[in-house]
């Protein structure tokens, strides 16, 4: 499979914002992507469809991106996803947090196009090299 | 409040007096009761209970105005985007097309002036898409303003209904028990725009009132 052919699953409570992320995905070259408005969903989303990379909010209802991401980080089958954090939380505990509950990379919104390549492409290069 | 400055000012300072400290905060304590049982008669207070459902269904208009008008931008922006990836891959055919007339000197050939102006335009036209398709994405990315202030007004509407509340609490405890009823009946329910039967929420709500009233 090629990188252009990873399958994302945006995790957002806010429909815009999905909807930026997907379109600034597919601009830098993924365009396989779905999405999710909270952890719950997610979860359900990413047991029973092949995803490839998550991008995910922390601040939502239901089921928050940390909480989701010890979820994937505790399944057998899913603890090897990237994901990446896409979030207004810009405390420093947040990103500390993140960090050791097994995030690939935290990105504070507002952001950049750029960020959001550069982020990604790391870790699209690591996942590859391992 | 007054009973508990003037509480302040007349009892002597603690350890100076006969009381015990279990004692003075029993004081205080009816004191405060009292006080709060005046404030169940206060006519602002319950103004300001019931003035917070309003705040939060103004909130909530805000998030919902703000989102309708970024979805609108978006796809506005999604429109534009798919006009102009067409026009630059129709570009792109007719520019390597064109270049391939270069240099050929048939009787229909075009002159070396006209193959240069138009591989000219081309390159023009080119990089205008690119600087279009650049701008496309910077009106894009500041539609995050719905998302980032949502969760403010999220977290501000969360803070009114708290404060409301706690408000209605204080109101309740502090009104005499034969007024309570009277009280909890006022402060029924947040008023949401939607259920109130007096306002209109669409254009079709609008023209249907019109017709109903034979305009």
């Amino acid at each position: 499979m090629t990188t252009a052919e990873m399958k994302f699953l945006i995790v957002d409570d806010f429909s815009t914002m999905r909807r930026i992320v997907r379109n600034l995905l597919k601009e830098i070259g993924y365009a396989n992507a779905d999405e999710a408005e909270d952890g719950v969903v997610a979860m359900a989303k990413l047991k029973g469809g092949n995803f490839d990379f998550v991008v995910s909010d922390i601040n939502m209802p239901n089921m928050n991106g940390f909480e989701l991401l010890n979820q994937i980080r505790a399944d057998a089958a899913l603890k090897g996803l990237p994901v990446l954090m896409v979030t207004a939380e810009a405390r420093k505990e947040d990103i500390v947090t993140a960090a050791q509950s097994g995030a690939n990379g935290y990105i504070v919104k507002p952001f950049t196009k750029g960020t959001l390549e550069e982020k990604v492409a790391k870790i699209v290069q690591r996942a590859g090299a391992k | 409040m007054n009973a508990l400055a003037k509480e302040r000012t007349s009892a002597p300072e603690f350890g100076e007096d006969d009381y015990d400290v279990f004692h003075r905060i029993g004081t205080l304590t009816r004191q405060l009761h009292d006080a709060l049982r005046e404030l169940g008669y206060d006519i602002h207070l319950q103004g300001a209970v019931g003035t917070l459902p309003d705040a939060r269904s103004r909130l909530d208009y805000i998030a919902r105005l703000t989102g309708e008008a970024a979805d609108k931008v978006l796809n506005a922006v999604d429109g534009a985007r798919l006009e102009q990836d067409r026009l630059d891959e129709r570009l792109a055919k007719l520019s390597d097309a064109w270049a391939s007339l270069a240099g050929s000197d048939g009787p229909n050939s075009p002159t070396p002036s006209l193959v240069k102006e138009t591989a000219d335009y081309f390159a023009d036209a080119k990089e205008g898409g690119r600087v279009i398709q650049g701008h496309l994405t910077d009106i894009m990315m500041v539609q995050d303003f719905h998302d980032l202030t949502g969760q403010v007004i999220r977290k501000i509407a969360d803070l009114a209904m708290h404060l409301e509340e706690q408000l209605v609490k204080l109101l309740v405890a502090s009104t005499p028990p034969e007024r309570r009823g009277q009280v909890q009946e006022s402060l029924e329910g947040p008023v949401v725009d939607g259920n109130r039967a007096e306002v209109v929420t669409n254009q079709a709500q609008v023209d249907d009132l019109l017709a109903e009233l034979g305009f």
